[in-house]
């Protein structure tokens, strides 16, 4: 007997009804599925009918016989009792009913997604990867670089570890333990010579590193050489591993691409090792250079920087994001060295060679900013792979779709368990990102629009910096409207571009400072003296006046001094300052971010482009006048504290 | 003779409201006179009676409540409240209606003139 009994069958028990009628009573009860209290008010009632039935000399077989069948009575009694409850207890039941019916329409709902989003399939039909590659089918061999950088790493892996060797044997025969100092210099090497650009003479490996970079001049000869091939023709494909060839000497192995686009992996999973290995070969150049210089043989160290300048070039013709970052990277460090080596040794540079440096500075700058069309390849092979196609540019998403998207966005790692139990989730909640996603046409539209507007903000010149701003705000709007999500392509692939717009922007600034600064030197030579202002140095030795972004409608600021000259920017807060920079180290270090936080008022022109909105004067309105006050001093020729007293 | 289930559904509320409108009543006086007074037609046992009551309770057209006996039991006796009253004079309305219909088409004969 359960709790829900307890009181209708006490009452039963000391009522002591005929064994028949207590039975059916007890029957009805049990079945009515009511609450106690409602059942122990039944019983009541029942008890007190069967009594006057005593009373009124009914036997108890009569009583019974009349009582009818108790399965229907609970029915009925179930029924009719509800209709008494309370009101909240009404309206309960009404939500719950409510909440079923929601229930049952979600779940018909989810069926029926679910079944188009397991029944789609993908079509890949375009072979991107064979696009890419057949960029660098005109030329020959001999004028593709990557086969000579591949063989420089392996010798210099060889170099490296065979030095190391010598090393310790050395340490044992003088039965010193000093492997962890053996140690130090190979750790660079393993962290990609990116320290040895900021190696002095006064660092207790200094003459270990030049030692070993010596021994390999041939190899950067040969390094310097490829960097000037027209093309770096190298193999991308979605299937590399990375091999011991010999003892402790490790090459990625790039294994043909399939001829079945489907088959492939997406475009933006190929592996582009490449460049890691290019930038290296940067910083051995630098450092070269740097040697060259100190022991008088401006020769190698101007071969050296149009070698960096060809490894710029190569890497920015790949055309993909990562790349141009490289070459702009390459590019900009190649203006700080320039900077502080013409500083340091002026002399050795004729008025001829500083031209041709210029020239080769000014070819690399040429070329497309950033890879937009390849970043589009990408997004548009992702497409292909993500979603079905209808023919004519819409489909929906697939469950294979939703996998490659999660592997690109940073999933588990495949075939461990965290990355099953992703799966299964992804599964189940797959058919839902149906009604959340965009369509392909949706996600095509939005991101070539938002490249589109990359591109002309890219091209817009130099008050485009301050669009910045605005490229960000397509990123948020989607953001605040929803329609951004982990998984939705246009989100994966967009926020790198408008970093890389910024730091494009940035390039630029540093490259006009760049070539300003060879002009002036050029016109040293010719003239004996340096120019009292930039307009001297166009058109004969600038295409024009170099303009600064940071303050729309005005050139880059040159002052000269009794040491030298400086070459400045109005900098973040827009205005100038006299040449100040507050805080060099700290200034250079939010050079990315200041372009961001500098912006002009805009509004929308006819063609929905962004347009700056200028005052009576025709000056752009600043929208954080107060920024930092500091100007950005970009080139800096003062052998001693300047003038302008920014020490 | 018993009326069949459609018909009693219909009868059976109407016929209870008139009884509680003499006085008050409890389930088995209830019981015997709907039996006694209708000669056995509108005769129903507790598992008809009792739902009635509970439904008719729950559209406020009848109260209830516990007393003790003149033999010192308890009953439960049930009352016509004014929305129980008003409800019946519109159901008695109906039936006449009804009858008077039913007259004119020959099922039932007509009060002799």
């Amino acid at each position: 007997m359960g709790y829900p009994n307890r009181i209708a069958f006490d009452l039963l028990d000391s009522a002591d009804l005929p064994s028949e009628v207590d039975a059916l009573i007890r029957a009805t009860v049990k079945r009515s599925k009511l609450w106690a209290s409602e059942r122990g008010e039944i019983v009541r009632e029942l008890i007190a009918h069967t009594q006057d039935a005593i009373e009124a000399g009914r036997t108890g077989e009569e009583i019974a016989e009349t009582f009818g069948d108790p399965k229907r009575i609970a029915k009925l009694m179930r029924r009719s009792m509800k209709g008494k409850r309370p009101v909240y207890w009404r309206a309960y039941r009404n939500m719950k009913r409510a909440m079923g019916v929601m229930v049952l329409v979600l779940i018909v709902g989810y069926g029926s997604l679910a079944v188009r989003f397991y029944l789609g399939k993908p079509e890949v039909k375009r072979n991107y990867i064979a696009e890419l590659n057949a960029r660098d089918d005109g030329y020959s061999e001999d004028q593709k670089a990557w086969g000579v950088y591949q063989e420089a790493d392996i010798a210099w892996q060889r170099h490296t570890l065979e030095a190391r060797k010598r090393q310790r044997a050395q340490a044992q025969e003088r039965e010193m333990d000093r492997s962890d100092d053996v140690d130090r210099p190979w750790a660079w090497y393993h962290a990609g010579l990116d320290r040895l650009g900021s190696m002095t003479p006064e660092h207790p490996d200094y003459l270990e590193v030049v030692g070993l970079l010596r021994a390999f001049e041939p190899w950067i000869a040969r390094i310097r050489e490829a960097a000037q091939r027209p093309a770096l023709g190298v193999l991308y494909s979605d299937r590399s591993e990375e091999v011991e060839i010999e003892d402790g000497i490790k090459v990625v192995r790039v294994l043909p691409p399939s001829d079945d686009p489907a088959a492939q992996r997406a475009l933006a999973e190929v592996l582009l090792f490449n460049f890691s290995v290019m930038r290296r070969f940067t910083y051995m150049l630098k450092f070269d250079t740097q040697l060259a210089l100190e022991s008088g043989d401006s020769q190698r160290a101007r071969a050296n920087l149009l070698g960096q300048l060809g490894l710029a070039k190569q890497s920015k013709q790949q055309g993909f994001l990562i790349s141009d970052l490289v070459g702009i990277a390459i590019l900009d460090r190649l203006g700080q060295d320039l900077n502080e080596m013409l500083l340091a040794y002026p002399d050795p540079w004729t008025r001829d060679q500083l031209v041709a440096l210029a020239h080769a500075i000014s070819t690399v700058q040429s070329l497309p900013a950033l890879g937009f069309k390849t970043e589009a390849m990408m997004f548009d092979d992702m497409l292909q792979r993500v979603y079905t196609d209808d023919g004519h540019g819409n489909g929906r998403l697939t469950r294979d779709g939703l996998f490659v998207l999660s592997g690109i966005g940073g999933g588990s790692f495949e075939g461990g368990p965290e990355f099953r139990v992703e799966r299964a989730i992804q599964s189940l909640t797959g058919p839902m990102t149906l009604v959340m996603m965009e369509d392909r046409k949706t996600q095509y539209d939005s991101y070539h629009r938002m490249m589109d507007t990359a591109r002309r903000v890219l091209e817009g010149g130099p008050e485009s910096i301050g669009y910045l701003s605005y490229l960000d705000g397509l990123s948020k709007a989607r953001v605040e409207q929803r329609l951004s999500s982990n998984y939705s392509p246009v989100d994966l692939f967009m926020p790198a571009m408008t970093k890389a717009v910024d730091r494009a922007f940035q390039s630029q600034l540093s490259t006009q400072a760049t070539m300003t600064m060879l002009a002036i030197e050029i016109y040293q030579r010719d003239h004996g003296q340096l120019p009292e202002s930039l307009d001297q140095l166009a058109p004969r030795y600038l295409p024009s006046v170099p303009q600064d972004p940071f303050n729309p409608g005005f050139p880059l600021q040159y002052v000269v001094g009794e040491t030298g000259y400086i070459v400045y920017s109005a900098g973040a807060d827009g205005d100038l300052d006299g040449g100040v920079q507050i805080d060099p180290e700290v200034d250079r270090r939010s050079f990315r971010s200041l372009s961001r936080r500098f912006s002009f008022e805009i509004e929308h022109g006819d063609d929905g482009m962004p347009k700056i909105v200028r005052d009576a004067k025709g000056l752009a309105i600043l929208l954080e006048p107060d920024a930092p006050d500091s100007d950005w001093v970009l080139i800096d020729m003062r052998r001693a504290p300047g003038p302008t007293g920014s020490d | 003779m018993k009326l069949e289930r459609e018909l009693m559904r219909g009868a059976g509320p109407t016929a209870v409201l008139k009884l509680l409108s003499k006085h008050e009543m409890y389930g088995y006086e209830l019981v015997e006179a709907l039996s006694k007074q209708t000669d056995g037609v509108l005769a129903m046992g507790q598992s008809t009676l009792y739902p009635m009551l509970y439904n008719l309770e729950a559209k406020d057209l009848i109260e209830a409540n516990w007393r003790s006996a003149a033999n010192g039991r308890d009953r439960k006796y049930y009352s016509l409240t004014g929305k129980g009253k008003k409800k019946l004079k519109a159901d008695m309305e109906a039936w006449a209606r009804l009858n008077e219909a039913m007259v004119s088409i020959g099922v039932l004969k007509g009060a002799p003139a």
